[in-house]
């Protein structure tokens, strides 16, 4: 009885630590998600507990195997998240009502489009992103 | 934003074949800027000197600039899958049309 509990323990801890990043990969369209990892790492964090329960329940054997690569996948996806994906910080980016920096770029077209040529027309909403590849 | 006579202006550190690229593969409904010489990019302090592949590109960023040209919101990202939540865009775009 004791042992098929440690057996379950160990394997839907595995379960759930693997659940984290598969999730986040396939919940990357909800912003939330993508910002924050939040439930998956949750997911992640549930499935190590479990995996630890099953390793100390057996002391020896493969459910101490298992929480090690518990703990492994654990390191990796707690990794990529906040070390790998990081990114430097901005510099110098200008202050709250502060006049916007003027530019004048080419469009998809070749057309020149001047930022302060919008003045006294409306907001504009400026999107920076990192390119196509 | 643009039914209330305002614009978007995407930036992207591309050259215009890619922005044009960019622009019709995803049928977007407003202009995508090739800012080639990190122009604006370097001006509004989002440059990402190694970028993948070693390049400079841009960190990614939003800007709201209200129609008196001051910047009235930002919002840089500080990782990579980190981006500004659109519930939350609109609603800074509402308060500076609301002005």
């Amino acid at each position: 009885m004791s042992t098929t509990t440690t057996t379950w323990l160990a394997i839907s801890g595995l379960a759930l630590v693997l659940a984290g990043p598969i999730s986040y990969a396939l919940l990357l369209r909800v912003p939330w998600v993508r910002s924050t990892a939040a439930p998956n790492l949750a997911l992640v964090a549930v499935g190590l507990a479990l995996g630890l329960i099953a390793a100390v329940r057996a002391r020896h054997g493969w459910p101490v195997w298992l929480a090690a690569g518990d703990v492994l996948l654990t390191l990796m996806f707690v990794g990529a998240l906040f070390g790998l994906f990081r990114l430097p910080a901005p510099s110098q980016v200008p202050g709250e009502q502060a006049p916007a920096p003027d530019f004048t770029l080419p469009d998809q077209d070749g057309q020149p489009v001047t930022l302060s040529s919008f003045r006294g027309k409306g907001p504009v909403l400026l999107v920076f992103y990192r390119g196509h590849w | 934003m643009q039914q209330a006579g305002g614009t978007v202006l995407a930036i992207a550190s591309d050259p215009v074949p890619k922005c044009r690229q960019v622009h019709q593969a995803n049928g977007l409904p407003f202009a995508v800027l090739s800012d080639v010489d990190l122009q604006a990019i370097t001006a509004f302090g989002v440059l990402h000197q190694k970028g993948p592949r070693g390049k400079p590109i841009a960190l990614p960023a939003n800007f709201l600039i209200d129609a008196d040209g001051r910047l009235r919101w930002g919002h840089v990202s500080r990782r990579v899958q980190d981006r500004v939540d659109p519930a939350d865009l609109i609603q800074h775009v509402r308060h500076v049309i609301d002005l």
